[in-house]
Formats: structure tokens, C-alpha cells, sequence
């Protein structure tokens, strides 16, 4: 009972920390919307094997059918409305409803019958913003269960790519003679899906267990708009699904024989629908066995590999069976990333596996490209019984056999990190190894959750064994966080000694935790044949595969590998200079052709570069005619010595800056000069686990006042708060203390006022008089539970998302902490920073550079270059565009990407000036001057300088710089 | 041919070219890319450095205003001075000295030893970045190495940021250097011991050579004077110009330019404040410099055996 209402508090206490949240989830959505905040830490949602064990077995034996247009509540953004009710849509008889990408719609259901029933929504994907569905559905005003809190509905997609008459894909070239990345577009149909686990865990599709009576069904948006026709509540499957021996021993009984004379051989890369944008065809061209295969140009040859590695992803290929009766299915596979376990695909015809075997069929390991057949596990082919006439062929990767031992997993890291916390609370990160804590007496329960954990992981590494086969490499982690556990229990004072090994093997546990959900597979070939038919053998034999590699050595002295596509000598073309990545220049390069060389017919050449060479380049007269991609410093540097244009001289130059945030054209704008547009915009966010908040009663700061609160409360349990010394963090103490960079004309750093001071000395108090960590990684802090709050870039949004899947839904993001006014309103400026895309002076055609980088910034090609990007690499690689419509059509979850827009609006540049490169240089050594140790030449003594000291120092050395820089210009001095 | 040899010696600098014109053939190569890459850039540098220029507009001749301002005004430049001169003379003839001791120490063992040995010595300075391990070593939380082992022990209770604490900074990079040191000079010095006749230390111990000290310094030492002048000309250049070191782990600018050296300043007037006058001035300075050591240096080692 005491712990209840442990609970209860530490939850209102969330609660009250929402409420600042609140700004964004409009006030009549707050249950739904606080429910969903905070699920993870709500011990009354139980995980799905909990809610299945808290209710009977009762199964129910009707369906029981809701239509979509008998809601009786729709709201959107909070506030009840009338949703679009389409009638007859596309196919589908009868009316459906338009629920948007913040609605809510609720109905109720009248249940005859106590038991488990299956949900299951006919929905289609309209058009939003590319990204997959998420929506959470909640009976009678509550989650059932917390896998109900995030459901993903994919989107479909299909690639554009013209046909021959044999139906193969025509890719388009460019002039080297390499394919074209085909382009996908969403080609939606209705689609009926069950309600699955987003992350795999749950193989099976998700249960509700449902009392007689009436019910209210809450769908809750989370992401993207859906059109729904109908929900039904479907009786629970009773039976196991047929293995092959019975299925096989079901067609023979039908009558059915062997095929004959048939084979259908299937490109991977013309799939029909694939469930991402993701998995277009990829280019291989490692090996001679894929084909077509070519050593000196990129073909679209294969499908899927690395971006086919996440549970749910399915690509759908249509053959047609010219008779009835038994086939094989072979396929020509690479699965190279996953050594010692095997891959999992769950292979459909016709919409369901064939046969329980074929529902979890495993790749294993192997370093090159093979062919196989569908086999039973002792190499006896499966025989797939055909109806003559046209079929589906979908494979869909899932987590299968792992399923259970991932999500173990993910639970026993979960369970390790809060140890690692309680233990830490009495010990310290660095403990005395002499000295004796009395860890078992202070933590009475420490031992149970050890060997509880030790037990599951034990089980794990067993049934790992069982899946996987024989002992791999890949077990080695869990190995030695099993036999750890096994000392740590026997003698719990040991902790003393291994606390920091112990952090080690938790976070391998997390490393192999990231590593086995990911199940990557690439597919050359498909082929659908008859038993009497035999299929060739793969063609890399030694001989081939070094032939090939003479020819691809032989042909890489000839290839400009740093000329992206199409390379043009048309006079009106310009060079252009990517400082990234390959992978994003092979993007751009696409858009630029498909969108901007058509429509303006400025062919563009795209150069791959490391940017530190822009300066010689140009001083050699071999630089680009525009650059995207450079820091925010560069332009302004470039600017004031004649190489980079000014902008201003373009009239449209205001529209065109309407696009950004006003704070993003700050680095870039110089004495009523404009040398750059932004390209990205990063600044600071704060990011909270919600988990440990609730469990120690803490409210999430809400103010810098707030937070030495806060840092005392953590401080008790040996935690604080993450914040590296950094550029961001001083500014935004800086601007929130009222204080400036410079003055008006920039001829004085203004870093000698009393606000600027002020601000210097709290930052640096953090670290005098808090002592927070100054080096270690905050966002790896973050995910031990060391530091649960943490200060930095919003982009570690996505790196969380991705890397952290044990703390999925366990963080949340909110704006910085502010500074009260004498108002009594609360200031939370934050310092930006980003890139930028720039055009050199020396261009022969400045007017198409322009509407380059026009076309560039533009919402269109951010929006299209943003959406690739995550398709391509995930969804860490989503890009921070600057420009604002853009951003907002990133697929950010509403309730962060409003707290994104909150801080956004209080987000200030900084200024770029002469000289301006000595400003953060000797704010940090004014930093270091005061946060550590000195030698005082007189005495011989340790002294550190005082903040007010160090600063003023420092502020006539910028003072100089900046004197002697606007000489330099000509620029007025005073 | 023998025409040509009775005819009169005009002994012009072209007639001499052409009779040796398959040695200058084999020279050509190197001369023509050391001319080109080396002697060419050398020189005009000394010539920006006369001049203001920043990189991306003309040149403009300035006099002597980037040295007056070099010697005169730049505070930082004398750190930089008096640090790359504190690394050249610790480590210097420190490094110098180890690499002789070990090559002498190394070319006693035979065979398979020998060579294992000496891939041991000069594996870190091979590994180009191999000093980046440093960076682990130095870690400025209670995870880097060095400070878990100092904490472990006692000596320290709290991480000390090594390399943002201005007093650490300068002896931390002397002990990189030094383990990085035997470069070059170290290989030269063993194939120098190897090659020294066998038959100069018969004589010797006919001659009177009591024990090895006296074998080292009249007979092993002048016989190879010339790797001797290689190592020292390599360990004086690689000592005036250390900077990688710094930048990598003290960064570039390190806190209050405790760890700068000529070289970093140089880079920081060159690639930050795009001053390419003033860093050519450097440059130049470094290079005057240089050549001053290794004179000096030279004069010394000819007094070997004496």
C-alpha cells in the first residue's frame, strides 16, 4: 500500500511536470495524451505477456464489427469536430472516415460475449507525410496494455520505373551508364492488417481481452493521417497454423502432383509493393553472381540489404503459375551482416504463409552470394502447392524465433540499468574498492533481482543456443554479464570493485541488443519452379569473382568516382560541392535531376569534396560555381575576401529568406550583406527519462533556478545533470541572461557587461561549485540513467530513437530550462547553429546559381532530400533542415514537434563577425582558466581565477582581434 | 669517343652535364619533383611572407610589417617559441640518445630477434596516428587510464582534465613525444652498426681498445657518422616541427595556447584567421631556424671520435 502511493505520488508529481508539456497536447486530449506520456512508467499498464496472464483463456467465437462513420466522438487538435467521410472510396463500399494526424475517434461497442478478440482496422494510407502510421487504441479510456500504445500501419509503395512488354523495369541512365535509383511512390490501397508490436517483440498479432457489455474504442493518432473503413474485433485464432508435414499431407489428399516444365525466374529488384520507401533496388556491384553484374557501371541488381533490417519491412513480388500443383521456391541471397544467428523472413503467398515453417524461415551466414532452395531443416525442398493463375510472393522480416529472446533482452537491460542506478545511489559511479558499503544490508532486495535477472539470461543464452544452433560469438556478451551476475550475487559487496566493468557488460548487452533486431538480407533472385527442374549453380567460382576484380582495378583508374551521375559539358551548367557523404550526394544528385535540371534545364554536376580543400580550390582558380554543405563560419570568412557572392544583389533575396527562421540568416548576414542560406538549424533541446523522474519524485526543471534545485535533489542519489562545456551551452545562458555577443556594429565584443559576466560565472559554476562531469559523453549517461536529464542538440532525438530500443517511450524531449524576467515571464533563448549553402564569387553564372540554392532551400526539395535521407539510412539520419515548412514535414511525432517549434521560436543566432573566431576560443580558455587548477608564479600555490577575472582578461585579447581584423576590411573601428 | 677526348677541355658547366649525362638522367627525377615541391614553396613563402595575403584575394607587398610584428608584438608566437624550443631540447637529444642506446643495445641480439625488436622500437612511429591512444590514456574523466590508475591508487581524488589544465599540458605532450621519437634515426642507426666493417675492431683491439665504451666512441661511432648526421638532421626537424601531437590532444588552439608550438600557430594564422603573409612569416622564421640547428648540430657531431 506504502508503495502504491509511492507511486501515486511520484506520478502526480509527472504529471505536474507535464503540465508545461501541456502547451502542446491541446487541454480536451490531456487523458489520452497524458496516458500515452507516460505509459512506460504507469505500473498499472501491464507489458502483453502480463495482461495475457492477468486474464482467462476464455476466447470468444463471433466477430463483433464497428463501422468507421458510427463514431460518436472525433476530435482533432483537442477540439471536437467533424472528420471527412468519404463514400465508396477507391473500392471500398460504404463510408470511411479521415482521421488526421492528431485525432482522436472514439466508438462504442456492445460485446455479447466475455473473451479474447483480435482487432483488426481496413485502413488506407492516404497521403501524408511518407511516413508509417502510428496510432494507439485504447479501451474504455485506458491502454490494455502498453504494446496497444504504439501500433505502426505501413504505408505501400511501388517504384515508378516504366515496363518493357515483358513486364521487366526499364531504369533510366545517366550518361556514365549507371542506373538511376528508380523513384518510389506511394501507390496506397486498402488494406486490412491486424494490430502488431512495433518492435517485433510479439510474434502473434495483439489481443484485447473484452468483458460483456458496452465498450469504448479509442483510436488515437500519434503519427500521420489514415483513412479507416471498419474496426473488428475478430474471435482469437484457436488453432496452431498447419506445419508442413500436415499441409503437405492436406494438397496430397487434395489430389495434388509435382509441377512440370516450369520455371518462373523473378528479379528481386522489380518487386511489385514493398511496405517502405526504403527498399528500392540497390546496386551491387561486389560480386559476378548477381545479375546482371557489371565491374565499370552501377546496376540496379539486387534488393534489400541493409535497409531491409527492420521487423514489419515487407517487399511483395506477382508471378503466375501456369499449372496447378507442387513448386519449389529458390532464391539467389547474401546474407553477410549476421554472423552466428540467423536472419528471419516470413514468407507469404498469397497474403499468408503456406505452411508454420515458412511463417519464421531462417538465412544463415554465409560471405557471399549463394542460391538456395526452401528447404525443411534436415534439406528435404519444401513443395509449395500452386493453384494455376497469378500470384503474391511477400517476405517480411521479422524478428521470428528471436522474437522472445530479444525482448528478454531488452527487459533484463532495462532491469540491469536500474541495479546499476540503486547501486550507484550508495556507492557512487567511483567507488572506494576498500571500503565496505554494506550494499546487502542498505539494498535487502538486490540479491532476488540479481539471480531473477541472472536466471532470464541464463534461459536466454539457452534458447539462443536452441535457435541459433551451435554456440556463436554472438552470445559472448550476455556470456559475461551472466557470469558477473553469478560473482555479483554470491558477494554483493563485490559491486565495489566492478562497478565500472559491470557498466561495460550492460552496455554490451545493449550493443547486442541494437545488433539482433536488425535483420538484414539481400535478394538477387527469385525463382518458382518444378521439382524436375534443376537450377544452375551460382557463377562466382574463384576464377570469376578475380577476373572481376582485375577488371573493377583495372577500370578504377579510368572512373571519376568523385563525379556524381550525370556529368554535362553544356556551358550552362555549374559545378556543385557536396561536403558530406556519398550517400548524400547520390541523393541530391537524383533530386537535382529529376527536379531541377528538367524544369529549369540547368544541367548540374556534382562534385564529392572534402571541403577543407574549398580555400585552395579556389585560390587556384579550380573552385565549384556553388557550395552546399560548409559550416556556419565559413561563409561570412568567404564573404568579406571577395569569394563568395552577396547575396543581397538578388531582388527575391527576402522572399527566399521568408523560409527560415530569422535566427537561422544570423551567421550568414554581415554589414547589410547576405553570403550564405542556411541549410540546417540545430540548437538545444533538454531530454528527460521519465522513468527515473517518477521513481525519485523529481520535476523537470523549469528554470536554471529549478535546476540547482534539481541538481541537489540528484546529487543525493549520486546523478546530475548532463551538460558538457560547450559553445551552445554558454550562449544560451548568455542570451537568457539578457547578454550579447557584440555591440551594435560588432566593433566590441560586449562579452564584458555585467549580464555577460553574470553569465559566464553560472556557467562556469556548474563546474566549480557542482562539479558535473566536464568529458563524459552525456547521451551515454543518458542511457545508463546517470545523468536523466540532459542538455543537448535536439538531433540526439533521433540517435535515442534508433540506438536506445530498451528505452523506447521510457524519454521525452522539452524545451531548455529559461531565466525569469523581472516580468515574471521566462526567457529560453538557445543559440543556433547549422549549415550552409553558399555560391562562389568567381562564377561565371551567378543567376543560375541561384536558382540552384533557391531550389535547394526550397520546401519541395528539403521535404524530398529529408524523406530519402531516412529512407536510405533510418530515421538517425533525419535531416535538420532549416527551412521551417519543411521541418515541419519531417515525420517528428506532433507532441515533440510542437516542443521543437516552442524552442525554435525563442532560438538566436550567432553572429559571425571580423574577427569573431577569437570570441568562443577565449571564452573556453577563461573557461579552463577558472575550472582548473593554475600555477600562481608568485607563490607557487594552485590558485583559480575568478570568473569576472578571467573573462575581462580575455575580452581585451578579442577586443584586439576584432580592432585589427576591421582594419584589415577597411571597416570603422570605433 | 676518341675524337671527342682529344678534343680540348672546355671544361663549361653544359660539357660537364653532357658527360655525365646518365648520372643527371638519374637525377633528374628527384630534382626536377624536390624543385618543384620543396625548393619552389620554400622560396615563396619567404616572398608572401613579405607581403599581406589572405588566401583569397592578391597578395599586397607589406616590407618587413609581419616580422616586425612576429617579434615584436605576438605574445603567443614567443609561447609558441619557448614551447617548440622546450619539446626540441627535451626531446631532441633525449630521443637521439635512446635511439643510438637502443640501436646499439638491439644490434647485439641476432636473427629473428634482432628484427622482432626493432619492429617493436619503431612500430608507434610507423603507425601514423598511433598517438591517438593518448587519447584514451588522457581522458580528462575518471575513464581515461591514466586517471583511473592515479585514482585507484590514491594519488588523485578527483579526474584531472590532463589535457585543458595548462601545467599538465606541456609535460604530457614532451612523454608522447618521446615515445613516439624513435623514428627514422632509430632504422638508420641499425643499418649503420650493421654495415661497419669487421675488421676496423680487430684492429682497434690490436690498437689498444680496452673495453666496449672506448669501441663504441673511436671505432663504432665515427664509422657511421653519416647515419649519425641523418638522425640528427630527422630528430631536429621532427622536434622544431611537432604539432600534430598538440593538436590532436591538446586541440587546436589548446587552452590558453599552453600546448602551441610554432608549427600549430603557424596553422592558426593560416587556416583560421586566413593571414597566409603571417604564417609565411613563420613558416620562414621556422625554417631560418632549422637550418641554424642543424649547422650547429653538425659542427657538434664532427668532434665525434675526436
Amino acid at each position: 500500500m506504502k508503495r502504491l502511493s509511492g507511486w501515486t505520488a511520484a506520478l502526480l508529481a509527472l504529471l505536474i511536470i507535464a503540465q508545461p508539456l501541456a502547451v502542446i497536447a491541446a487541454e480536451p486530449l490531456a487523458d489520452y495524451a497524458s496516458t500515452l506520456e507516460l505509459y512506460t512508467v504507469n505500473p498499472d499498464i501491464p507489458a502483453y505477456a502480463a495482461y495475457q496472464a492477468a486474464h482467462g483463456s476464455a476466447r470468444a467465437s463471433t466477430s463483433v464489427q464497428i463501422d468507421a462513420a458510427a463514431f460518436i466522438r472525433y476530435t482533432e487538435g483537442g477540439s471536437e469536430t467533424t472528420p471527412d467521410i468519404l463514400d465508396n472510396f477507391n473500392g471500398m463500399s460504404g463510408a470511411s472516415v479521415r482521421t488526421g494526424e492528431n485525432a482522436v475517434v472514439e466508438y462504442t461497442v456492445t460485446i455479447s460475449e466475455e473473451g479474447w478478440y483480435q482487432p483488426q482496422i481496413d485502413y488506407y494510407p492516404i497521403p501524408g507525410k511518407s511516413a508509417s502510421i502510428q496510432r494507439a487504441l485504447f479501451i474504455d479510456g485506458a491502454l490494455p496494455c502498453r504494446e496497444l500504445a504504439l501500433v505502426e500501419f505501413p504505408r505501400i509503395w511501388a517504384n515508378t520505373a516504366r515496363r518493357n512488354t515483358q513486364g521487366d523495369f526499364l531504369w533510366e541512365k545517366d550518361n556514365q551508364g549507371n542506373d538511376l535509383k528508380p523513384v518510389l511512390a506511394e501507390q496506397p490501397e486498402w488494406v486490412s492488417s491486424a494490430f502488431h508490436d512495433a518492435d517485433g517483440y510479439i510474434p502473434s498479432p495483439l489481443a484485447v481481452y473484452l468483458t460483456a457489455g458496452e465498450h469504448t474504442v479509442s483510436l488515437v493518432s500519434i503519427r500521420e493521417p489514415m483513412l479507416i473503413r471498419r474496426i473488428t474485433f475478430n474471435p482469437m485464432d484457436a488453432s496452431p497454423p498447419a506445419m508442413y508435414e500436415q499441409a503437405k499431407a492436406a494438397w496430397d489428399q487434395a489430389g495434388a502432383t509435382d509441377a512440370s516444365g516450369v520455371l518462373i525466374a523473378i528479379d528481386a529488384e522489380s518487386a511489385v509493393r514493398t511496405s517502405s520507401q526504403m527498399l528500392y533496388p540497390t546496386q551491387e556491384l561486389g560480386s559476378p553472381a548477381v545479375s546482371p553484374s557489371s565491374a565499370n557501371t552501377l546496376l540496379n541488381n539486387t534488393i534489400g540489404g541493409s535497409s531491409w533490417r527492420l521487423s514489419g519491412q515487407w517487399i511483395e513480388w506477382e508471378f503466375s503459375a501456369p499449372q496447378s500443383g507442387y513448386y519449389h521456391i529458390g532464391m539467389s541471397v547474401n546474407q553477410n551482416l549476421k554472423r552466428g544467428i540467423y536472419v528471419s523472413r516470413k514468407i507469404m503467398i498469397d497474403g499468408k504463409p503456406p505452411f508454420a515453417e515458412l511463417g519464421d524461415y531462417g538465412f544463415t551466414f554465409s560471405q557471399s552470394w549463394r542460391q538456395l532452395t526452401l528447404s525443411s531443416p534436415d534439406g528435404n525442398p519444401y513443395r509449395v502447392y500452386l493453384e494455376a493463375g497469378r500470384h503474391t510472393l511477400r517476405m517480411e522480416a521479422a524478428l521470428g524465433g528471436f522474437a522472445g529472446i530479444v525482448g528478454q533482452v531488452r527487459d533484463a537491460v532495462y532491469e540491469l540499468n536500474s541495479i546499476y542506478r540503486n547501486v550507484i545511489r550508495l556507492t557512487g559511479v567511483a567507488p572506494d574498492r576498500f571500503r565496505d558499503y554494506q550494499i546487502e544490508s542498505s539494498l535487502p532486495s538486490l540479491t532476488a533481482q540479481l539471480t531473477a535477472v541472472r536466471d532470464n539470461l541464463a534461459n536466454v543464452i539457452d534458447s539462443l543456443r536452441q535457435v541459433a544452433g551451435k554456440r556463436s560469438d554472438r552470445e559472448r556478451a550476455l556470456v559475461s554479464m551472466r557470469d558477473q551476475l553469478t560473482v555479483l550475487i554470491s558477494d554483493n559487496e563485490k559491486f565495489g570493485q566492478q562497478i565500472n566493468s559491470f557498466k561495460v557488460n550492460v552496455r554490451a548487452c545493449g550493443t547486442w541488443l541494437n545488433e539482433a533486431m536488425l535483420q538484414p538480407l539481400q535478394l538477387d533472385a527469385i525463382q518458382i519452379y518444378s521439382p524436375d527442374i534443376t537450377i544452375g549453380v551460382d557463377n562466382a567460382s574463384f576464377l570469376t569473382q578475380a577476373a572481376f576484380e582485375v577488371k573493377r582495378l583495372f577500370y578504377s583508374f579510368i572512373i571519376n568516382y568523385n563525379a556524381i551521375g550525370n556529368v554535362s559539358d553544356d556551358p550552362r551548367s555549374i559545378t556543385l560541392w557536396i561536403g558530406s557523404g556519398r550517400d548524400q550526394a547520390n541523393v541530391i544528385k537524383a533530386l537535382i535531376d529529376e527536379t531541377f535540371t528538367r524544369d529549369t534545364g540547368v544541367s548540374v554536376n556534382v562534385m564529392l569534396v572534402d571541403m577543407s580543400t574549398l580555400l585552395q580550390a579556389t585560390l587556384a582558380g579550380q573552385g565549384p560555381d556553388a557550395a552546399i554543405q560548409v559550416g556556419w563560419d565559413l561563409p561570412m570568412n568567404y564573404g568579406l575576401r571577395g569569394a563568395a557572392l552577396d547575396l543581397s544583389q538578388f531582388p527575391d533575396l527576402d522572399n527566399v529568406k521568408q523560409r527560415f527562421a530569422s535566427s537561422a540568416m544570423t551567421p550568414y548576414e554581415f554589414g547589410g550583406s547576405t553570403y550564405a542560406l542556411p541549410e540546417t538549424q540545430v540548437y538545444p533541446m533538454m531530454f528527460y527519462r521519465k522513468d527515473i523522474l517518477a521513481e525519485m519524485g523529481i520535476k523537470l526543471p523549469n528554470t536554471w533556478a529549478d535546476v540547482n534545485v534539481t541538481l541537489a535533489a540528484l546529487a543525493r542519489s549520486q546523478m546530475e545533470i548532463g551538460m558538457i562545456p560547450s559553445e551552445s551551452l554558454f550562449t544560451t545562458l548568455l542570451y537568457q541572461n539578457g547578454g550579447q555577443y557584440y555591440n551594435a556594429d560588432a566593433t566590441h565584443s560586449a562579452l564584458n557587461s555585467e549580464e555577460a559576466i553574470q553569465a559566464f560565472r553560472q556557467y562556469t559554476e556548474f563546474y566549480t561549485d557542482y562539479k558535473l562531469d566536464r568529458v563524459t559523453s552525456a547521451e551515454e549517461r543518458f542511457r545508463t540513467g546517470e545523468c536523466p536529464i540532459i542538455l543537448a542538440d535536439y538531433t540526439v532525438y533521433n540517435n535515442l530513437q534508433v540506438s536506445a530500443p530498451d528505452l523506447r517511450g521510457l524519454w521525452g524531449m522539452a524545451p531548455v530550462p529559461g531565466t525569469v524576467k523581472y516580468d515574471g515571464s521566462i526567457d529560453r533563448s538557445v543559440g543556433s547553429y547549422g549549415g550552409a549553402c553558399l555560391i562562389m564569387n568567381g562564377t561565371q553564372r551567378p543567376d543560375e546559381c541561384w536558382e540552384f540554392l533557391k531550389w535547394w532551400t526550397s520546401t519541395q526539395a528539403q521535404v524530398s532530400y529529408g524523406r530519402e535521407m531516412e529512407s536510405l539510412m533510418g530515421s538517425s539520419a533525419r535531416v535538420p533542415t532549416a527551412n521551417l515548412e519543411a521541418f515541419a514535414m519531417m515525420p517528428w511525432p506532433v507532441g515533440d514537434l510542437s516542443s521543437l517549434n516552442i524552442q525554435r521560436a525563442s532560438a538566436k543566432g550567432i553572429p559571425q563577425v571580423p574577427g569573431g573566431y577569437f570570441t568562443y576560443r577565449n571564452v573556453n580558455n577563461a573557461f579552463y582558466a577558472v575550472t582548473t587548477p593554475l600555477r600562481d608564479q608568485a607563490s607557487g600555490s594552485q590558485v583559480q581565477a575568478t570568473p569576472r577575472e578571467a573573462l575581462a582578461d580575455k575580452v581585451i585579447l578579442i577586443n584586439d582581434e576584432i580592432r585589427y581584423k576591421r582594419i584589415e576590411f577597411g571597416l570603422p573601428v570605433e | 669517343m676518341h675524337a671527342s677526348a682529344r678534343r680540348p677541355v672546355n671544361d663549361t658547366l653544359w660539357l660537364r652535364v653532357r658527360k655525365n649525362r646518365t648520372a643527371y638522367a638519374m637525377l633528374a627525377p628527384y630534382f626536377i619533383l624536390f624543385t618543384l615541391f620543396t625548393i619552389l614553396p620554400v622560396l615563396m613563402a619567404m616572398g608572401i611572407s613579405l607581403t599581406y595575403f589572405d588566401a583569397l584575394s592578391m597578395p599586397r607587398f607589406i616590407g618587413w610589417a609581419n616580422y616586425l610584428k612576429l617579434f615584436l608584438e605576438d605574445d603567443l608566437f614567443m609561447k609558441a617559441l619557448q614551447n617548440t624550443l622546450v619539446l626540441a631540447l627535451v626531446t631532441g637529444p633525449a630521443s637521439y640518445l635512446f635511439c643510438l642506446l637502443f640501436a646499439w643495445i638491439i644490434n647485439e641480439f641476432k636473427g629473428w630477434l634482432r628484427a622482432g625488436l626493432t619492429l617493436i622500437f619503431y612500430a608507434p612511429s610507423i603507425c601514423g596516428q598511433a598517438y591517438l591512444i593518448w587519447n584514451i590514456i588522457l581522458t580528462g574523466d575518471r575513464y581515461g587510464y591514466l586517471n583511473g590508475m592515479l585514482m585507484r591508487m590514491g594519488v588523485i581524488q578527483e579526474a584531472v582534465l590532463w589535457m585543458q589544465t595548462e601545467k599538465y599540458v606541456m609535460p604530457m605532450l614532451i612523454v608522447v613525444q618521446l615515445w613516439l621519437s624513435l623514428g627514422t634515426g632509430f632504422l638508420a642507426f641499425i643499418a649503420g652498426l650493421q654495415t661497419i666493417d669487421k675488421a676496423l675492431y680487430e684492429a682497434a683491439a690490436i690498437d689498444g681498445v680496452k673495453n666496449r665504451w672506448q669501441e663504441l666512441w673511436f671505432v663504432t661511432l665515427p664509422a657511421m657518422r653519416p647515419q649519425l648526421m641523418f638522425g640528427a638532421v630527422m630528430q631536429i626537424t621532427q622536434s622544431f616541427a611537432i604539432a600534430d601531437v598538440s593538436l590532436q590532444l591538446a586541440g587546436n588552439p589548446s587552452v590558453n595556447y599552453a600546448g602551441s608550438t610554432i608549427v600549430t600557430h603557424l596553422l592558426d594564422y593560416g587556416g583560421i584567421r586566413f593571414e597566409m603573409g603571417y604564417a609565411s612569416a613563420i613558416a620562414t622564421t621556422l625554417f631560418l631556424l632549422m637550418i641554424g640547428t642543424n649547422k650547429l648540430v653538425q659542427k657538434l657531431l664532427r668532434r665525434v671520435g675526436e
